[in-house]
């Protein structure tokens, strides 16, 4: 009953008259555009004449698309090329950097922000360049005698998919080593001169007081760019559009092709419903992971 | 020891410079093409020997920027001024007062921070066009203030929340009422928060693409600059590469600009809010 | 982690909440019109008729493809008609494709907008009654003398938009566009060889190219549609244009998995496993082999007509043009008018927007129309070409109509085959699928789409 006796209270009520402002916008242009979402995918709807009810039949037929664990897959291997390699390329960095002093930190910090900036149609202009048969990286190889590996990245079978999960490493590796930098800065050096005290390696000294000290940055990240691997499309599409043949696709290029190109509206959003609560309990899962030790 | 640890100096920086450099390298390769002549296209590592303007010219000229790039900023503006007045009030409630159901709000900006809102576009679309508001500044401004809210409002009760509650109860002694406190004591003490916040939103704001492209669908008096890049991008009929690329660094510019002004501060504020986060 | 259990709470109860609020989605939104827009036009629109309508404007949506001719076209009709303000909105195709349809279901549609042919965008336009059937517009500026049958049948759709290729007018073009094959004269008689004009000699070159250490083909594939466009080169060699149409537009009982597309597809199978395509062609976009090919690389691009301005400049006049004949010395080949004109069924201002297409479809017009680079088929064969490549293209293209020859693209055939085509173009040529696979693949799409149809059909009924 307590419960109860909170909404007679006095005293919480000028609470939700500076609630209500975002409350109104974020209902108005979030929450029922959302839950209008969540209707609509229980209908066939082209996005324009009227619906037809299906109940649940948009959702039992992404069970039966043989699309969508291809789709999966591809997501899977994309959150360790935007999540996994940036976080461990930040924490090597972190590492090598907690026992001394960075110069030019700012100058550092502002160029490997610069990915994050940039609108993800520049970031694909400028890969599919580099991965052009004639690009950069060719001519690299060419140059070192390694001719023979030439290709193009991204229109083959075989290494599309690692090359837009690289395109995606860069953009995030630049946010964790910042992040992590920064984190590293903070740590008090008594704690690294008490574990050289105790005779740590490197190693040691990473494992027991570095990793320790960055668990909050490490879930910031994590939460960042799982999110973000998840929910990609635009730098898929923009740079293989999901090709060759599927060797790329990932459930939010569905839901885009269906919300706007084949005008399967109802379909494209209970495959988005399904992303939002996938990524929502992944989200989640990590906060407990990493930060369920500090309640 | 000490030739030890100069030695992790040295590799730390190299490590660093390099990375610093692979971040850059795709940028600077936009670069060059956006200096080349229009309709060639530079291979391997060359360097053009001449730097021509003709791209930007070009697409300064069909892309219509000088309109797009003022639109842009009318809307990114009012988003970030919009968004901050309503997330500061809320985040302070959030932040301080108890009342019920504060879970299930959180819960829902949460929500609203990790979903993926491609499918939702069609939606707003119709809830617009219901408003009349298809076509016009509204479209772009209202929804994106509705979607900058769950960061700025997580964003801004992180700081609240890290604030000596000292000064609070200084206040209240003072017989300050709640919005008095807000505004001669927590606000004045905001300041570098919200400007990063503001950054960060104008950055965000600046390079939504998909709501305007749905939502201002064929009015070109209020379409922002991404759209306009889009026109070089998707253009089967008539592109060039260099040309696209051009338009980019104009949609890049500005946004580049801001940040190589306020990096600094973006990202230490950005830190620092994510961390106590 | 509170926050957890709360959000799953809270999404669930918003959902209710939220969702029992609203309808069926698209309920009363749209109507089908039963009355045309603005009356039957039975008479030429006159000066005096778009006068009439006072002081307005007409709001125009347009492929980014369409620049230079609005530019030229704009002034003279506002010339022409200075009472009337044209106001352009041109967008790029992919996002043009996006948009056009939730754009004219505005309650301030533009007035005239360009669509794509087949069921991907004009088919959603006509089903949700969002143009305008044109027969009277047609019939009064006798259109359907300029155009063969055969040709108009692109716009043709049946009222409710489920039958393609029959029925009502709903579009035009001036223009005609068509894939064939651009060839660098330098590099052919370097290597002596005559410009093919069989695909006899087409094949034959294409061996000597390669036989020399050249490639033969450019193709840049990144989209994944430009490689399909080389299949429907092929096929167009092998399968009547009337079939190829026909199964586009749904005709029950047709199949693409045939032997002579089957044997297109192997044929196009067997030059990329021969390297006639060169290396990663699948990582090349197609504005970058277009590039490619202007700076020297290639004997043949096999690409779209309207290629043709850009590559006579980036490569000073040396590229001609040709379209390998069959033996019977007919032509085919994937090819259509341009994007359709579509009058907005909303319009209020439908003199304005009649007399606009009467302006472009105008034989006084279609010089301008050939200047800006494109294939006009008004201007009763008088138009001249700026360039002898684009003299090539034009020539062709009109001669293509002629031999009804224009065989669509395979991609209108469904909403998804665009998509579907491009994957499995890309599969066939890593050998990923077979010629026979990639037939079924296409041919399974469309019954998936016509079950759909039936069973959309039957929920309505």
């Amino acid at each position: 009953m307590s419960g109860l006796r909170a909404w007679s209270a006095r005293q919480y009520w000028p609470a939700f008259f500076y609630l209500l402002p975002a409350a109104v916008f974020y209902t108005l242009f979030v929450l029922r555009p959302l839950g209008q979402t969540a209707w609509v995918s229980l209908f066939t709807w082209d996005g324009i004449t009227e619906g037809r009810w299906v109940g649940a039949d948009n959702y039992s037929a992404l069970l039966d698309d043989g699309r969508i664990p291809s789709a999966i897959a591809h997501s899977l291997v994309f959150v360790v090329f935007y999540a996994v390699f940036p976080v461990a390329l930040g924490l090597f960095l972190a590492a090598l950097m907690s026992r001394i002093r960075v110069r030019g930190l700012s100058f550092f910090r502002a160029v490997l922000f610069l990915p994050q900036i940039l609108a993800t149609v520049v970031v694909a202009v400028s890969w599919r360049w580099i991965y052009d048969i004639d690009g950069p990286l060719n001519a690299g190889l060419r140059a070192v005698g390694l001719g023979s590996l030439a290709r193009a990245w991204l229109g083959d079978y075989d290494t599309a998919l690692p090359a837009v999960g690289i395109v995606g490493t860069w953009v995030m590796y630049g946010l964790c080593m910042v992040l992590f930098l920064a984190g590293v800065q903070k740590i008090p050096t008594e704690l690294y001169e008490s574990a050289r005290l105790d005779g740590c390696g490197p190693i040691r000294e990473f494992f027991t007081v570095t990793l320790p000290a960055l668990r909050g940055e490490i879930a910031i990240a994590l939460v960042l760019t799982i999110t973000y691997a998840l929910r990609n499309f635009d730098l898929v599409w923009n740079t293989t559009a999901g090709g060759p043949g599927t060797s790329t696709t990932v459930p939010s290029v569905f839901v885009y092709q269906g919300a706007f190109l084949t005008h399967e509206v109802g379909s494209a959003a209970a495959i988005s419903v399904c992303l939002t609560a996938v990524v929502l309990v992944v989200t989640g899962v990590i906060m407990r992971l990493v930060r369920g030790k500090e309640g | 020891m000490p030739s030890n640890s100069r030695r992790q100096t040295v590799i730390g920086h190299a490590i660093l410079a390099v990375a610093a450099l692979v971040a850059l390298y795709p940028f600077l390769s936009v670069l060059l093409l956006a200096f080349g002549e229009p309709g060639t296209r530079t291979s391997g590592f060359s360097i053009p020997t001449s730097i021509s303007f003709d791209n930007f010219t070009e697409a300064w000229r069909r892309g219509l920027f000088s309109d797009a790039l003022t639109s842009s900023l009318i809307v990114a503006a009012a988003v970030v001024i919009g968004t901050i007045v309503l997330a500061v009030l809320a985040s302070y409630a959030l932040a301080f007062f108890p009342f019920p159901l504060k879970g299930p709000m959180l819960g829902l900006l949460l929500i609203g921070l990790v979903m993926p809102y491609e499918a939702t576009v069609i939606p707003l679309y119709y809830q617009l066009k219901d408003w009349g508001l298809v076509n016009t500044y509204w479209a772009l401004i209202l929804p994106q203030i509705g979607l900058s809210l769950p960061f700025a409002v997580f964003w801004m009760r992180t700081f609240f929340v890290s604030t000596p509650p000292a000064l609070r109860e200084a206040a209240a002694v003072d017989g300050a009422s709640r919005l008095r406190t807000l505004r001669s004591v927590l606000l004045p003490m905001a300041t570098p928060a919200i400007g990063t916040l503001a950054t960060l939103l104008f950055l965000f704001a600046w390079n939504e693409f998909l709501l305007a492209l749905v939502l201002v669908p064929d009015n070109r008096s209020v379409q922002t600059a991404p759209l306009a890049l889009s026109f070089f991008a998707g253009n089967r009929r008539n592109s060039d590469p260099g040309v696209t690329a051009a338009a980019a660094v104009l949609v890049a510019l500005p946004v580049l600009i801001s940040y190589i002004a306020l990096q600094r501060r973006m990202i230490s504020g950005m830190l620092a809010g994510a961390v106590k986060e | 982690m509170k926050s957890l259990r709360w959000t799953a709470v809270a999404g669930i109860a918003l959902t209710g909440i939220l969702a029992t609020a609203c309808g069926v989605p698209g309920a009363g939104g749209t109507t089908v019109a039963s009355d045309l827009a603005g009356g039957p036009v039975t008479q030429r629109v006159t000066a005096e008729d778009v006068k009439a309508m006072g002081d307005t404007k007409l709001r125009v949506l347009a492929d980014a493809g369409e620049e230079n001719t609005l530019k030229a076209l704009v002034p003279l009709y506002e010339k022409k008609y200075p009472n009337v303000k044209v106001e352009v909105a041109t967008k790029g195709f992919d996002d043009l494709m996006k948009t056009v349809v939730n754009s004219m279901s505005g309650s301030d549609a533009p007035d005239l907008a360009q669509g794509n042919q087949g069921y991907g965008t004009d088919g959603p336009l006509v089903k949700a009654g969002l143009i305008r059937p044109l027969d009277d517009v047609m019939r009064t500026y006798g259109w359907e003398n300029t155009f063969t049958e055969g040709a108009l049948k692109q716009y043709r759709w049946s009222p409710d938009g489920s039958i393609f290729g029959s029925g009502s007018l709903y579009g035009i073009s001036p223009a005609t566009e068509y894939v064939g094959v651009f060839y660098n004269t330098d590099k052919l008689a370097k290597l002596g060889i005559a410009p093919p004009q069989t695909y006899a000699e087409f094949t034959a070159a294409l061996d000597r190219v390669k036989a020399a250490g050249e490639q033969p083909i450019m193709l840049g594939n990144a989209e994944k549609y430009p490689a399909s466009q080389v299949i429907g080169l092929v096929q167009g060699q092998n399968v009547p244009s009337r079939d190829v149409r026909s199964w586009i537009s749904g005709v029950p009982g047709t199949t693409v998995a045939d032997p002579g597309t089957v044997d297109a597809a192997r044929t196009v199978q067997d030059w990329a496993a021969q390297g006639y395509f060169g290396p990663g062609y699948n990582g090349i976009s197609s504005d970058d082999a277009v590039a490619k090919f202007g700076a020297g690389e290639g004997a043949f691009l096999v690409a779209g007509s309207w290629n043709a301005p850009s590559l006579q400049e980036n490569m000073n006049g040396k590229v001609g043009f040709t379209l390998p004949a069959r033996a019977d010395g007919t032509r085919a080949t994937v090819g259509s008018l341009g994007l359709g004109w579509h009058i907005g069924a909303k319009t209020k201002k439908l003199p304005a927007a009649v007399a606009f297409l009467d302006l472009l479809m105008s034989d006084e017009f279609a010089q301008t129309i050939a200047d800006v680079g494109r294939t006009p088929v008004t201007g009763a064969g008088k138009v001249k070409a700026g360039s002898p490549v684009v003299e090539q293209v034009n020539t062709i293209g009109l001669k293509l109509l002629v031999d009804d020859g224009q065989n669509f693209y395979l991609d209108w055939a469904s909403t998804t085959m665009y998509d579907t085509i491009g994957a499995k173009t890309q599969d066939l040529l890593a050998k990923h699928t077979s010629p026979s696979g990639f037939a079924k693949a296409l041919q399974d799409d469309r019954e998936a789409f016509a079950a759909k149809q039936r069973a959309d059909r039957k929920a309505a009924s």
